[in-house]
C-alpha cells in the first residue's frame, strides 16, 4: 500500500510518499515540499498538499491509499508596534527629519517661519527661518543676501532641492540649513521654528535635548517635559526642523499594550520592556480571537555598541508575537478526505513523528532528544524512557522573519531572505565589504541602485538585492543574530524548563527548515552549552537534511502501527 | 600629481554648470577637459569616474569598464549628482 505522510507546516508543505507493507520497512519514493497554500489546518491548506501528491504520484504512476497527517496546532505571528515616538503626542511640537547627505553648516537656530517671497517687504524684528522653493540656487541665493542687506535677520535655512550647500557657499557657510525638505510647502508660515544641522558623521544634540529644544522653541517648562516625544523622535538624525505649535495635552498619551491573560487569571503586557511568561501559562491575548496553548514576543534586537540605533529602534516600540492557538476543528482532515478520495488518518503529534523521522539520521540511532524548529514553534521532545515528553512553545522561524522585517523596513518575504542570505555593502561599483569586514573585487560593476546600500547577496555577490536600512553589514548581521538568539535560541530555553530540563551529555538532533540556517544552529549551541549535548543537524533519511522529519516520521509511525 | 577629482568632458556651457553645481553640492572636486568623450575623461580621472557627452546626453563613464557607459541620462545636474557621490561612496539617490 502506498502512503503519503503529510507535514503541513507554517510556510512549508512536505510530502513523503512510501510503499509499506507487513513485516517490512517503509520503502521511501518520494520525499518534496511546497509552499503551504493556507493557515496551517485550515481547509485552504488541502490545496497545496493535493498538488504536492498529485505531482509525486505522476511521477510514480501510483496514488497513496491512505494520507497520514500530525495532529496540527495553528501558529499566528506577527508584529505589534505600539505608536512610534514621532506618532505619538510630541506636546504640540512637529518635527521633520530631511533625510538629505548634504546640510549646510552647522548648528541650531530659532526664527519664525517665513517664505522666500515674504522677504521682499519690511525686515521682521526678530530672527526668521526662509524657506526656500525649488528656485535656481543662484536665485535663491542672490534673494537671500539682499534681504540680509536689508535687515532680516536670517538664522537658518530650509530649502527644498539638493541645495543646501550651494546656498550656503552663497550666503553664509556657518548658517545651519536643511535641504531636500520635500514637505516645506506643509511648513506653517508664521510659526516659531528650529532648525539644527549636525557635523559630518553626526547627529542633532541640541533638538534631541527636550530641555534645549523647549529654549530654542521659547517653551515653558511644562511643556519642555510634554516635548520630549519630539526630542525622541529627532535622535540620530543629522538634520532635523522643529516647529512650535499649540499646546497639546502634554506628551503623556501612548497607545496602550495589549494585555495577555495567564492560566492563573493574572495579566501581563505584551510589550518591549516585559518578558513572556513560561510555556503554556497565556491563555488569552487582547486582539488574538482565539484561545491560546502558548504566546512568545520579543522586541527588535538591540545593537550593545552603538546607543544611537539602539535609541532608534526602541522607539519604535514594537515586539514581534507568536500565538500557539487551540484547533477547533479538523478542516484540513475533512478537506482532503473529500477530494483526495482516499482516507485520511491524524497518526500522531508532531513532535512524535519528528522523534521518528529525526532517527533516521545516520549514526544517530534512537534520537533521545529532538529540536524542530519551523516557522511557527520550536518543538522538544525528549524520548529517554518509554514516557517521552514533548512540548511546543510559539515563535520561532517567522517570529524571526518578523523582526528582521521591522529592522529592516521591509515586507516579510524579503525579511525572510534577509534572514537567510549573507548581506554586504557595495562600497563602490567593482567592491564588496562583507559581515566580517573583508572585501572582494567584482568582474562586472554592480547595478547603480545597489551602490554605497546594504544589499542581500546571492551566489556569492552575483546578485545583489539592495535595501533601504542604513546599516553597515556587520550591524545587521549581529542585529539578525541577535533576532534568531533572542526567538529561536530563547524560546529553546523555555521549552527545556517547560520539560524540567535535560541530561547533559545526550544526542540532540535538530531539524525544521530554520536547522538548515547555521546561525541558528550555533545560537542554539551557545544556548544549551551549559547542559553538554552533542548537537547534530538531522539528515533525514540520509538524503534529506534537516527536512521532512515530520513526514517521514509519520510514515514510520503508521507503519509501525500497522 | 593631479587631485583626487572626477573628470567632466563637457563643451556646453550650461552643462558644465549644472554639473559644477552637482559637485559643489556634494563637496567632491571636479576637473573640466575640453573634449566631451566620456571614456577618456573617465581616463583623465585618478578617480576612475568620467562624465561626457555623445548625442545630447550625458555619460557616466568607469574607467575599469569604459567599454560602455555605466549610465546615461538626460539631466545634467542629476548626472552631476551620481557621479560625485559615485566617488563620495553615497548612495546614488534618484536614478535615470
Amino acid at each position: 500500500m502506498v502512503v503519503a505522510g503529510v507535514d503541513v507546516g507554517n510556510a512549508t508543505t512536505e510530502v513523503a510518499i512510501a510503499r509499506i507493507g507487513p513485516g517490512r520497512p517503509p520503502e521511501f519514493l518520494s520525499v518534496t515540499r511546497g509552499p503551504t497554500t493556507g493557515a496551517k489546518g485550515t481547509a485552504a491548506c488541502a490545496d497545496g498538499v493535493l498538488d504536492l501528491i498529485d505531482r509525486a504520484c505522476r511521477r510514480l504512476g501510483e496514488e497513496p491509499a491512505r494520507i497520514l497527517l500530525a495532529d496540527l496546532h495553528p501558529v499566528e505571528t506577527g508584529l505589534r508596534e505600539l505608536s512610534a515616538d514621532e506618532e505619538r503626542d510630541l506636546g504640540g511640537v512637529a518635527v521633520a527629519r530631511p533625510v538629505s547627505a548634504t546640510p549646510s553648516g552647522v548648528g541650531a537656530a530659532a526664527g519664525r517661519l517665513v517664505d522666500l517671497d515674504g522677504l521682499a517687504g519690511e525686515p521682521l524684528g526678530e530672527p526668521v527661518i526662509p524657506i526656500v522653493p525649488a528656485i535656481d540656487f543662484d536665485e535663491a541665493a542672490a534673494r537671500l543676501n539682499d534681504a540680509r542687506a536689508r535687515g532680516w535677520r536670517v538664522s537658518a535655512i530650509i530649502a527644498t532641492a539638493d541645495d543646501g550647500v550651494l546656498i550656503g557657499n552663497r550666503v553664509d557657510r556657518a548658517l545651519p540649513i536643511a535641504d531636500e525638505v520635500t514637505d516645506a510647502a506643509d511648513l506653517p508660515r508664521g510659526a516659531w521654528a528650529a532648525v539644527e544641522v549636525a557635523p559630518p558623521g553626526g547627529a542633532v544634540s541640541e533638538l534631541a535635548d527636550p530641555l534645549r529644544l523647549a529654549v530654542l522653541l521659547a517653551l515653558d517648562p511644562a511643556r519642555a517635559r510634554g516635548a520630549r516625544n519630539a526630542a525622541r523622535a529627532l535622535v540620530g538624525h543629522r538634520a532635523a526642523i522643529a516647529v512650535r505649535g499649540e499646546a497639546s495635552g502634554g506628551g503623556s498619551t501612548r497607545d496602550a499594550a495589549p494585555l495577555a491573560t495567564l492560566a492563573d487569571g493574572s495579566t501581563i503586557a505584551v510589550e518591549a520592556g516585559t518578558a513572556p511568561p513560561p510555556l503554556g501559562r497565556v491563555r488569552t491575548i487582547e486582539g488574538v480571537d482565539a484561545a491560546l496553548l502558548d504566546a512568545f514576543w520579543a522586541p527588535l534586537p538591540e545593537p550593545g555598541d552603538d546607543a544611537r540605533l539602539a535609541l532608534r529602534l526602541r522607539a519604535r516600540h514594537a515586539v514581534g508575537l507568536a500565538v500557539l492557538a487551540e484547533r477547533s476543528g479538523r478542516d484540513l482532515e475533512d478537506a482532503l478526505a473529500e477530494r483526495a478520495g482516499c482516507e485520511v488518518v491524524v497518526v500522531a503529534a508532531e513532535t512524535a513523528a519528528a522523534v521518528a523521522g529525526a532517527s533516521t539520521t545516520p549514526g544517530a540511532g534512537h534520537a533521545p532528544i529532538v529540536i524542530d524548529m519551523g516557522g511557527g514553534t520550536v518543538d522538544l521532545h525528549v524520548g529517554l524512557d518509554d514516557a517521552g515528553r514533548a512540548v511546543a512553545a510559539a515563535g520561532a522561524g517567522h517570529l524571526v522573519d518578523r523582526i528582521c522585517g521591522a529592522v529592516l523596513g521591509v515586507d516579510h518575504l524579503r525579511a525572510e531572505q534577509a534572514k537567510r542570505l549573507p548581506s554586504v555593502h557595495v562600497e563602490t561599483p567593482f567592491i564588496l565589504r562583507h559581515e566580517d569586514g573583508s572585501r572582494t573585487f567584482l568582474e562586472q560593476p554592480a547595478p547603480a541602485r545597489a551602490v554605497a546600500h546594504l544589499c542581500l547577496a546571492e551566489r556569492r555577490g552575483a546578485s545583489l538585492d539592495p535595501l533601504e536600512a542604513d546599516l553597515a553589514p556587520e550591524v545587521w548581521a549581529r542585529l539578525r543574530r541577535a533576532a534568531k538568539r533572542d526567538v529561536i535560541a530563547g524560546n529553546l530555553r523555555r521549552a527545556v524548563e517547560a520539560i524540567g530540563g535535560l541530561p547533559r551529555g545526550e544526542l540532540a538532533v535538530l531539524v525544521g527548515g530554520c536547522a538548515e540556517d547555521q546561525e541558528v544552529v550555533d545560537e542554539v549551541a551557545l544556548a544549551l552549552a551549559d547542559l553538554d549535548l552533542a548537537i547534530a543537524r538531522g539528515d533525514i533519511l540520509g538524503r534529506h537534511g534537516p527536512r521532512a522529519a515530520v513526514a517521514v516520521g509519520l510514515v514510520l509511525l503508521h507503519a509501525e502501527a500497522a | 600629481m593631479s587631485p583626487p577629482a572626477v573628470v567632466l568632458a563637457a563643451d556646453d556651457p550650461e552643462v558644465v554648470r549644472l554639473v559644477r553645481a552637482a559637485f559643489e553640492e556634494e563637496a567632491v572636486p571636479l576637473a573640466v577637459v575640453a573634449t566631451t568623450d566620456g571614456a577618456t575623461a573617465a581616463g583623465h580621472s585618478p578617480l576612475g569616474i568620467g562624465l561626457g557627452q555623445r548625442a545630447g546626453r550625458i555619460e557616466l563613464v568607469l574607467a575599469a569598464a569604459s567599454g560602455s557607459p555605466y549610465l546615461v541620462g538626460d539631466d545634467a545636474r542629476m548626472m552631476g549628482r551620481i557621479a560625485a557621490r559615485l566617488a563620495a561612496r553615497r548612495p546614488l539617490g534618484d536614478l535615470p
